[in-house]
């Protein structure tokens, strides 16, 4: 019901507590129930009362001004009742309470550029939007839904629908680390799309330092208006106004001297000014190296080309600077893992050159080549990740007394073995392909010739991944009970070995049959996800400060008949994955086995520097894209009204307070005040 | 300090004093004895007075208009037959060759009747700190009536309700005193009363006129009636003295009702303690001032029947001691001496 003044009776009902009006009258009319007192004679207070009415049970209403006021209280009340709403001044004076239910969605960015410390409380920035989110939860009242997305390289959402949740989230979110990492806001945003309520008055703040990128048009169809927050980018804070940081540490080994580690370095310079900082290389804890750099202002940035120290494992290069995310100051790279979680691999070849190589360059990887007449024991094999057979195939013997999760690579597999051939394929042309398939991720098989190449027959259990006319030529699926991968065709033969397919192909194979080593470096908010070696059952991942994280390893199923290549080969693969990283420093892997015996260990660093997070700029254009964000048709009237029902019963209660102020204080002061005393009357007598 | 009094009696309950030999003096409170003996110490000093001579009566300490044969000269007066040759003045006769009777003076005793108002209108004060007029006003006969005793006078004390209740007296001589003032402890409120009736009666019953006191809260019947009775009285041959009792608070009004929050007047139902009737009020300001208004116009009205009958008029509030403020005030009317 629309009325005057721009106002809304959400509820007419309530004009019924009028009735309270003429109740009110009423109750003034009636005699209060007086104190009993008992007198010597009524004679002299019959003289001296004129008003009649008192002795009635009634009497005509008072024009008092307590009755004004209890008037004005019970019509005030009644107004309120009608839940009385506007959308004018009250609404914008934030003195009015929202009419509709409302669902809060909270964009929080806990990217890297979050850790910044430039905000005027001198907390960082993920702190600051924190606690800004937590402001916005305590507005919340019942009926409203609440939902945390926090951004970060992954993007983890929190939900409250009632008060209890209310607080329960903010709990949550007091306690909760900053991912780090990019923040996803495109991503956010399309679940944010999925979140949307219907019924409900769907608001998105997003609280970030703005060093983001979104998509126009999706915010432009996201159905709901987004406001930005913005924290952080105060001048001055530090001296440095802008941000330099590491954001590229890189090592390869030296051509022609695989035993020298040659170091690449990015330091860039995100600041207005050119600065010219100094740059130090750490092996061991002691400074191998120092450069002054002088870097242009802008996102400028400068490339260092160092060699590693010989026999260093782990190096930090760092920047000498003062700025406000000092997390990307400093980056370290492992340069040498333990030996213990390096990727063993068994060459059983006698010519092993090409294989051999496009192995050897597999991260961690360390090679064993055994020719295909000598022995091989069982006891051997169990410590090799993975076992490549070069024109050679293991008898029956041989595959039984092979781990019974062992992982194997036939190369060229001659005739007579356990797999089965029809004859042979003399030229055969590439004719299917699963290009899915993640052997395949990377490779370009277009031009590559093949020779001569038997003509296996596959079973049900196997996946013929690239096939010619008469067979296939790359196949996957259990061979005696172990994975494997079979290349048909001899690369001695064809001329893969010449092109830079082939060890992507070699590196897809191991990347799916044998456990993945650790990376050097993961940058922040990167998952880490690695496969464990055989027999592991528990990866535990030390973060650098705080309790370790145990993940389970899943346990292979060997009889597993999928024939998805995707998701039997992923269940078959154990990899485990590691979120936490949202905290730059060196993070410890150890294995352990079934029975919580360590099987080896190694470590990973996670790195704050990044070309798009160390550029603390906001975005000039986010406003503006987010500002094209809109409500729904059937949201936006009812989210600008106001209830105006608390400052009505507000001011009822105000002056309910100051009519007992009134009534009470003088009762005080009058307690305290000498009672009256009776003045004597001049007694006269006959004599007088 | 210890009342002298004449054994046997037993110490009075009305009098403070040790119940055992050991026992405290309590402190004088409330409903506490009616006398103690510095109050009876100066009502010895003191004597009922008349404003008029008596003309009847047996001998007593009080000037009378009756001549006799007593030592006290008074007058001469000429012979005329039937007089006593024996009081001739015969050295009056030597000088002026005329026979004169050398009279003397008779001094006869007083008829005190104190009459008590007793009705329940008296049985009530406006602070429960003070005494009811009922108390004050049995104290203040009890203080005239030891007086009388103590010279000699004849003492009747008649407590009246609706009717006369049972009276002390006539009672004489100072061994009288304690019964009386027993009397006055066991006397209780009658209910109602009618004043003007009662001090009518009072009057027609009694063939010998004395002095009487009235000692009342007068709220029975209007001032007007009251003259009649006065009048009767003066034309008997009484002398007539009101003694009108007040609680201070029925002057004020105010203490009489209730306070509302915030010291506002609070509606109040007042019942007259003696018809039991009930009236409703708020004693607003203005209705304070109508009562005090009706007060003084009352007081006035009594005031001026006394004055028109002869009647010595005084008004005595509760709040006002006996010992010191009412004997000086008896004493500057003229009622004692």
């Amino acid at each position: 019901m629309s009325g005057p003044f721009g106002l809304d009776l959400l509820a007419p009902l309530g004009l019924a507590a009028l009735v309270g009006i003429p109740a009110v009258i009423l109750f003034h009319m009636r005699h209060t129930t007086p104190q009993t007192r008992p007198v010597p004679t009524l004679r002299f207070w019959r003289a001296a009362m004129l008003d009649e009415s008192e002795q009635t049970a009634f009497r005509r209403p008072p024009l008092s001004l307590l009755l004004l006021l209890h008037l004005l209280i019970v019509a005030l009340l009644a107004f309120g009742l009608t839940r009385p709403a506007t959308s004018g001044a009250w609404a914008a004076s934030g003195l009015g309470l929202r009419t509709e239910p409302r669902h809060e969605i909270l964009l929080l960015d806990g990217s890297t550029s979050m850790a910044a410390i430039d905000t005027p409380s001198g907390e960082t920035r993920f702190e600051a939007a924190r606690r800004i989110a937590l402001d916005r939860l305590d507005d919340l009242r019942e009926g409203d839904v609440a939902t945390v997305v926090l951004m970060g390289t992954r993007v983890a959402t929190l939900e409250a629908t009632d008060a209890g949740g209310f607080v329960a989230l903010s709990d949550r979110l007091r306690a909760i680390a900053p991912p780090g990492g990019r923040a996803g806001l495109n991503a956010a945003l399309n679940l944010t799309k999925d979140l949307l309520l219907p019924s409900l008055d769907d608001r998105v703040v997003l609280v970030s330092d703005g060093a983001l990128a979104v998509d126009p048009g999706l915010a432009a169809g996201l159905g709901a208006p987004v406001e930005l927050v913005t924290v952080g980018g105060e001048t001055g804070t530090v001296p440095i106004d802008g941000n330099v940081a590491i954001t590229e540490l890189a090592a390869s080994a030296a051509p022609g001297d695989p035993a020298r580690q040659q170091l690449f370095v990015r330091v860039a310079n995100f600041s207005p000014e050119p600065v010219t900082v100094p740059v130090t290389l750490t092996a061991g804890g002691i400074e191998a190296l120092r450069e002054d750099v002088t870097i242009a202002p802008g996102g400028g940035s400068e490339r260092l080309d160092w060699e590693a120290p010989t026999g260093a494992a782990e190096v930090t290069v760092a920047v000498a600077v003062d700025d406000p995310l000092p997390d990307d100051d400093a980056a370290s790279l492992i340069l040498r893992q333990d030996t213990d979680l390096t990727l063993q691999i068994l060459l059983v070849s006698d010519a092993p050159r090409h294989l051999r190589r496009a192995l050897a360059v597999l991260p961690g990887a360390e090679v064993t080549t055994q020719p295909t007449d000598g022995p091989l024991a069982g006891g051997d094999t169990a410590a090799y990740d993975l076992i490549v057979y070069d024109n050679a195939v293991p008898d029956a013997d041989q595959l039984a007394v092979l781990p019974a999760n062992a992982a194997l690579l036939l190369v060229h597999p001659p005739a007579g073995g356990p797999i089965a051939t029809r004859g042979e394929m003399v030229a055969p042309t590439l004719t299917t392909l699963v290009a899915y398939d993640p052997l395949l991720e990377g490779v370009d098989l277009s031009g590559v010739t093949f020779g001569q190449t038997p003509v296996y027959e596959i079973d049900a259990t196997q996946t013929e991944v690239v096939g010619a006319e008469a067979g296939p030529l790359i196949f996957r699926g259990p061979l005696g009970g172990k994975d494997a991968v079979v290349i048909g065709f001899d690369p001695n033969a064809s001329n893969i070995v010449q092109r830079p397919v082939f060890p992507i192909l070699i590196a897809n194979v191991a990347a799916q049959l044998a456990p993945s080593p650790l990376p050097a470096s993961v940058p922040l908010g990167e998952p880490l996800v690695y496969r464990p070696r055989i027999g592991a059952a528990v990866a535990r991942v030390a973060p650098p400060e705080g309790e370790p994280t145990d993940l389970s390893v899943a346990a292979g199923d060997p009889d597993d008949t999928s024939t998805d290549p995707a998701t039997a080969g992923a269940d078959r693969l154990r990899s485990v994955a590691y979120a936490d990283t949202g905290r730059p420093g060196v993070y410890r892997v150890t294995e352990l086995d079934a029975g919580g015996e360590p099987l080896g260990g190694g470590r990973f660093v996670v790195n704050a520097g990044h070309p798009t997070e160390s550029d603390l700029r906001p975005n000039p254009d986010l406003a503006a894209a987010l500002a094209t964000a809109q409500a729904g048709s059937d949201a936006g009237a009812a989210a600008t009204l106001a209830d105006l029902w608390p400052p009505l019963v507000a001011a009822a209660l105000l002056i309910l307070a100051l009519e007992w102020l009134v009534t009470a204080w003088p009762r005080r002061r009058m307690a305290l005040a000498p009672a009256p005393r009776a003045t004597p009357l001049p007694v006269r007598g006959r004599g007088d | 300090m210890r009342l002298s009094l004449p054994s046997p009696i037993r110490r009075p309950a009305f009098l403070p004093g040790r119940t055992g030999a050991d026992a405290p003096v309590p402190a004088r409170t409330v409903g506490d004895a009616l006398f103690d003996e510095e109050l009876l110490g100066r009502l010895r000093r003191l004597v009922l007075m008349s404003q008029k001579t008596i003309a009847q009566g047996l001998a007593g300490e009080h000037r009378s208009r009756r001549r006799g044969s007593s030592p006290e000269f008074a007058d001469f007066k000429s012979y005329s037959q039937g007089d006593d040759f024996r009081r001739i003045d015969w050295n009056t006769y030597a000088r002026l060759d005329g026979l004169f009777v050398r009279l003397s003076e008779v001094t006869t005793e007083f008829n005190v009747h104190l009459l008590l108002d007793a009705s329940n209108s008296m049985d009530w004060r406006g602070d429960d700190r003070g005494p009811t007029k009922f108390a004050y006003a049995r104290r203040l006969a009890g203080a005239l009536g030891y007086v009388s005793l103590w010279r000699f006078d004849r003492v009747v004390l008649a407590p009246f309700g609706a009717e006369l209740a049972p009276r002390f007296g006539p009672a004489q001589g100072r061994a009288q005193a304690v019964p009386l003032l027993r009397h006055l402890e066991t006397l209780a409120p009658l209910g109602q009363t009618d004043l003007p009736a009662i001090l009518d009666a009072y009057a027609r019953v009694r063939r010998r006129p004395g002095l009487v006191i009235l000692v009342s809260d007068l709220l029975s019947g209007e001032p007007a009636d009251l003259g009649g009775p006065l009048r009767e009285l003066r034309a008997r041959g009484w002398q007539a003295t009101v003694v009108h009792v007040v609680d201070p608070a029925e002057l004020l009004g105010a203490p009489m009702t209730g306070v509302g929050p915030g010291g506002r007047p609070a509606p109040s139902e007042l019942i007259e303690v003696e018809s039991g009737e009930k009236l409703r009020l708020t004693p607003t300001d203005p209705v304070l001032s109508r009562y005090r208004a009706a007060i003084e116009t009352w007081l006035a009205e009594l005031d001026a029947v006394c004055a028109a009958e002869g009647t010595t008029y005084l008004r005595l509030q509760t709040d006002w001691p006996v010992e010191t403020l009412v004997l000086q005030m008896l004493h500057e009317r003229g009622v004692v001496g």
